[in-house]
């Protein structure tokens, strides 16, 4: 008796002994400094690679699986966060994609941060010397998964925790996506709406609603490629920005440029333009990326015959921000740290603002100057205390003082501490007398990255021309030549490239910088930018230069491959992922992934073929998209195209900037073969 | 550890020179037991914590073989007296009060030749062959330290993009608190400049680190939390070296945190720490410097007077804001500026601001200003246990102008500012300031053996120095060693 007894002891101290370790790791844990949030976006301007009304991940591919340089597309953002040393993300995705997306980030593996001490230097070692073997991310479901399972898997760089759209998604997903038109009744008692998407801004008043947004949100995009900005520098800037108080929002604008060498008609389909104003730098050099404060987001106003001939401006900025500058050639980023005090009231107040980007950061910016606005808009701000403390610190600190003697709530623990911080800031050497004027509570910057205009004028080939067909054309001397020329324009690229993948254009774009950048860092054995790109689980990739001999692909010796075309991963265990490449084609800059299907006598420059494309004999195909299982006929000839998930285009067909997927193809598409050639 | 205090004892006893009056030696026998006892304790606790969290710590270099004598002469005394700090003044105290007193002597002359290496490197930001310099400098003479080695001891600026994204990355993937990351990148970047706001701003930090701090099961908070504390407190050190007033303010903390009984219970206990560093804010830096600022008042004329300050203390700042707002004295004041940081003109505009009749002039003007002056106001970063101070460097500069013009040179100082170490020269463990002009290192027509040394600090010897003024009163420089034996208890909590 007394021995089962000390056996029940026993194991209760062990359970309690375990659930103690998870409290001690998240004692450990802390307080997260930014919670990155990343949205998976409905991918709407990327039809027909992605669908944003499809509800399955087999009819079209979700946003955040489509292949860049291989790589799926998530895995980006997750290697900008692990470089700059977070460890945890919360992504948001449609509920039926979890699953999808969790199988194929087993499939990649991210660089560790750069990180100085022994520790880290250690732990870098280890992953390098385990590298490759593994995915080091870690996949846990956000609703189901306590806190305490996060930090248990230490091996992992980062632990992704995957959310649906919203509380209705999991649950209804199937009805949901259909009656999506009917559904956008609010729901009385959270205010959520029953749609299967809601916008960000809804969501983002979701996840702090379930107790998700502890600290302020870093809200990033499925979608940058910026090799030239990474994350750590705009975190610079964006602490640089807090003295002591942070901004209430933080975003990135960027240059456009991507894009607009892939022919004109893919031009049309590129970003939208956006005009945004913005004040003279605020900040002093110490900022990497200088920093303005965002003043206007707007679209522009429309050009043609209707235009108006003037931009309205209200005087109210021009007063508060007088040599502001407006520009339309700048693009979002949608790379956000929002001040999480100061938005959540903001959402609670504006349920009709449904998305950050279009209805919550214009009307921060708008509000950072206008005065009245926040009042306006119903929205109760939280003062910063700074009416309290004028002046006299002293003051201030007795205050503080008596409220110590009534036990103080965390909420005056936390505005005592901010006090103390800002009453550092007052005595520091470098601080300026305070304006008499009452700053505007809302603070809305901007980081403006470098500008991309001086690589789009060189180094981007144009169309057909270019060095990859010569190279490809003469043999082996030529080829290193070409590849060694793509490197230096690649490192001279990497240096500014700086676009998002939201559109089919700069999709292209993103692509192609990759490619580059891959076949560079191939020749010269050394990490792409830092680590910018993720590596893929199995092995390194390959090109065709370093794949010629027998790596599973089952590629013809007549076939020509350029240098700087990319082959996925061989695996020799199944057979099924081989890639087969037909006599006598010929491939230029293209991104290949496995299952790819090549006929004979093709002819590929600049395409993207994606997981079980096949292209049929002598097919010639240029600048094309290849959605996955899509299907090219016999010597059809395609220009500028894009073919959706499991598209067909028939025999001998032309076409020249359109655009397949799997619906159209018995309807406008006439003269296609319809769906017969399986 | 043990060869540089005999080094000290020996130059003390050679230079034998408690010739200060202001010693009280022998009159408080049993007081001075007590302190020195105390004094012993604390020395203890403090190397046991590694009170010098801030500073590296310098291994002694081949003192061993040369004689004490020579060496405490050497401009480039090696003891750098960041490992050897508590010791010594747990010595000094014992030794009733003579010893720690001796360097105003030998410390002062040795200080002079290093002195002027210091401000040469501050007057611009000089280029420094480093085996130049130690052949040119007086200290080769010895031949067993040269400048050089003194050199590699100063701290390196942070202030470079690549080195703070590093520094936001490591910091990011040990989950250090978020307002410490905030800490960092302005202390590294040089945002937040001053020993008060770096004090009262580590301080915050720790104070919200602690507000959200949770004991884990099973463990004691006040040996938990130290420990905790202390990877904080390294992600600080990491960006920058803590420096005397903050680290002063986290040896107060541990203190406290030390002394939490161990039967109170969480939430009491975090109150009770907050309110501490509460406490420690309000009556030792702000209180204090009003305290301060009617001592000064008190020193100036009710018309007329010129006051001289240079770059920008929180503290001179405050007294004379005071003096001309609260007490109405009429008054012109001169802010010098140095070459280091901006400093001088923010301290114009601050006090032009509140209308106070303010010129500003570079160091290089100090010559001519000089004869108009009637009062020098200096702040300080840290003071000395032998009076001198470790402050902007274009302090000592003025200072010397001053003194050799026989203007009286008050330093504001509040006690938590008060080291227990004492220097030999300026540049064994100092900081680099050099951040914002990045040509030098980038351009290609530089000569390689060719290091940019722009140093932060300079030591101004105990002997420029007309009085201290301080919460505890006006003093003369001398006397800091009392003080801090005297209010230790007070000062430091224990």
């Amino acid at each position: 008796m007394p021995s089962q007894m000390d056996l029940l002891n026993a194991s209760s101290i062990g359970g309690g002994g375990s659930s103690s370790l998870g409290d001690n790791n998240l004692a450990s844990r802390g307080r997260r400094p930014l919670t990155p949030i990343i949205f998976a976006g409905p991918g709407s301007n990327l039809y027909p690679l992605c669908d944003p009304y499809s509800s399955s991940t087999t009819d079209a591919l979700p946003k955040a699986l489509l292949p860049l340089a291989n790589r799926p597309l998530i895995s980006f953002p997750l290697q900008h966060l692990v470089s700059a040393g977070f460890k945890h993300a919360i992504v948001l995705a449609p509920s039926h994609q979890h699953k999808a997306i969790e199988g194929a980030l087993k499939g990649v593996r991210l660089h560790p941060p750069a990180v100085v001490g022994q520790k880290g230097a250690a732990a870098a070692a280890a992953a390098a010397a385990s590298s490759s073997t593994s995915s080091n991310i870690a996949v846990v479901d956000g609703l189901s998964a306590g806190s305490k399972h996060w930090e248990s898997s230490t091996n992992a760089a980062i632990v992704v925790e995957l959310l649906p759209l919203g509380p209705y998604d999991g649950k209804d997903s199937n009805q949901s996506s259909k009656d999506t038109a009917a559904g956008d009744g609010q729901d009385e008692n959270d205010g959520f709406r029953r749609i299967a998407r809601p916008g960000t801004a809804e969501l983002l008043r979701w996840v702090a609603s379930i107790g998700k947004l502890e600290t302020d949100p870093l809200v990033l995009p499925l979608d940058l490629v910026s090799p030239s900005v990474p994350l750590s520098s705009f975190l610079l800037s964006y602490y640089s920005e807090c003295d002591p108080t942070p901004p209430t929002l933080m975003s990135l604008l960027y240059q456009r440029g991507a894009g607009e060498a892939v022919g004109r008609e893919r031009e049309k389909e590129g970003p939208a333009r956006l005009l945004a104003a913005y004040g003279t730098s605020s900040s002093s050099s110490s900022a990497p990326l200088a920093t303005h404060p965002l003043l206007l987001l707007s679209e522009p106003p429309a050009t043609g015959a209707a235009a108006m001939p003037s931009l309205p401006i209200r005087t109210g900025m021009l007063h508060a921000h007088p040599r502001a500058k407006i520009s339309t050639a700048l693009l979002d980023s949608h790379v956000y740290v929002l001040r999480r005090d100061h938005v959540l009231p903001l959402l609670e107040a504006r349920r009709d603002f449904t998305s950050l980007r279009e209805h919550v950061v214009p009307f921060l910016a708008k509000a950072s100057w206008q005065k009245g606005l926040p009042e306006k808009a119903g929205w109760k701000l939280a003062a910063d205390g700074e009416a309290r403390k004028t002046g006299s610190e002293g003051s201030g600190m007795e205050e503080d003082e008596e409220e110590d003697l009534d036990r103080p709530s965390e909420k005056t623990i936390a505005r005592q501490g901010q006090a103390l911080m800002r009453l550092a800031f007052e005595r520091s050497s470098l601080s300026k007398p305070r304006k008499a004027g009452g700053a505007q509570l809302v603070r809305a910057v901007t980081c403006i990255a470098p500008t991309a205009s001086m690589f789009t004028a060189t180094s981007v080939p144009t169309g057909s021309g270019g060095g990859g067909k010569q190279g490809g054309g003469k043999g082996n001397n030529n080829a290193s030549a070409a590849a060694t020329a793509a490197a230096e324009a690649a490192a001279e690229e990497a240096s500014h490239f700086l676009a998002r993948a939201n559109t089919l254009p700069t999709y292209l774009e993103c692509n192609r910088y990759l490619l580059r950048a891959l076949v560079a860092a191939g020749q010269s054995g050394r990490p792409v930018s830092g680590g910018a790109i993720p590596l893929l689980v199995g092995s390194m990739d390959g090109n065709a230069a370093g794949a010629g001999s027998g790596t599973g692909h089952d590629i013809s010796s007549t076939a020509q491959l350029s240098p700087d075309t990319l082959l996925p991963p061989a695996t020799s265990s199944s057979s099924s992922s081989t890639l087969k490449i037909g006599d006598r084609s010929s491939i230029k800059r293209c991104l290949l992934s496995p299952r790819v299907t090549i006929g004979k006598n093709v002819r590929l420059s600049g395409c993207v073929l994606m997981d079980g494309a096949v292209v049929g004999d002598g097919a010639k195909l240029e600048n094309c998209i290849v959605g996955p299982r899509a299907r090219v006929g016999e010597r059809s000839a395609l220009k500028d195209c894009d073919l959706g998930c499991g598209a067909k285009v028939g025999e001998r067909r032309e076409g020249r900037g359109e655009k397949f997927s799997r619906e159209e193809e018995s309807d406008d598409e006439g003269d296609e073969v319809a769906g017969g050639e399986d | 550890m043990s060869a540089p205090k005999d080094a000290a004892a020996s130059a003390s006893s050679s230079s034998s020179a408690p010739k200060d009056g202001a010693a009280p030696s022998a009159s408080l026998s049993s007081k001075d037991a007590k302190a020195a006892a105390k004094a012993a304790k604390a020395a203890k606790r403090a190397a046991a914590k590694g009170l010098a969290v801030g500073e590296r710590q310098h291994p002694p270099k081949n003192e061993a073989g040369t004689t004490a004598g020579q060496q405490a002469a050497a401009a480039g005394g090696q003891a750098t007296h960041q490992g050897r700090g508590p010791k010594e003044s747990s010595s000094a105290a014992g030794a009733a009060s003579a010893s720690s007193s001796a360097p105003a002597s030998s410390g002062a002359a040795a200080a002079t030749p290093s002195q002027t290496l210091a401000s040469l490197a501050s007057t611009n930001a000089s280029l420094l062959q480093p085996t130049q310099t130690a052949a040119a400098g007086p200290s080769s003479s010895t031949g067993t330290l040269s400048s050089h080695d003194l050199i590699t001891t100063v701290h390196p600026p942070s202030t470079s993009h690549s080195t703070r994204s590093t520094l936001l990355t490591t910091s990011l993937t040990r989950s250090l608190h978020p307002s410490i990351l905030q800490l960092q990148q302005h202390l590294a970047s040089h945002t937040l400049l001053g020993s008060s706001a770096r004090a009262i701003a580590t301080l915050a930090a720790l104070r919200d680190f602690i507000a959200d701090y949770k004991t884990p099961r099973g463990a004691v908070l006040n040996r938990d939390l130290v420990g905790k504390l202390g990877a904080q407190i390294g992600g600080i050190t990491a960006a920058r070296p803590l420096g005397t007033s903050a680290g002063n303010a986290v040896r107060y903390l541990k203190y406290e945190i030390g002394v939490v009984p161990a039967d109170m219970g969480e939430d009491e206990a975090k109150n009770h720490l907050i309110s501490r560093i509460d406490h420690f804010v309000r009556d030792r830096i702000v209180l204090a410097s009003r305290v301060i600022s009617s001592h000064i008042s008190s020193k100036l004329r009710s018309h007329g007077d010129v006051v001289v300050t240079f770059a920008r203390s929180s503290v001179v700042e405050r007294c004379l804001l005071d003096a001309w707002q609260v007490e109405g004295k009429r008054f012109e004041v001169i802010c010098v500026s140095g070459e280091t940081f901006d400093e001088g003109p923010r301290m114009a505009e601050a006090l032009l601001s509140k209308g106070i009749p303010t010129s500003c002039v570079p160091l290089t003007a100090l010559g001519s200003v000089m004869p108009r002056a009637s009062l020098v106001l200096l702040g300080t970063a840290s003071l000395l246990a032998d009076g001198a101070l470790y402050s902007r460097a274009g302090t000592a500069t003025v200072a010397m102008v001053a003194n050799r013009r026989k203007v009286p040179v008050i330093v504001c100082c509040e006690t938590y500012k008060f080291s227990e170490r004492v220097r030999l020269e300026g540049v064994g463990g100092n900081e680099r300031a050099d951040g914002h002009d990045d040509d030098l290192e980038d351009g290609s027509s530089t000569p390689s053996n060719l290091t940019k040394l722009n140093l932060v600090y300079d030591l101004t010897p105990a002997k420029y120095i007309t009085a201290v003024a301080s919460e505890v009163g006006l003093s003369g420089p001398e006397s800091v060693a009392i003080l801090l034996r005297d209010y230790k208890s007070i000062l430091f909590g224990s």
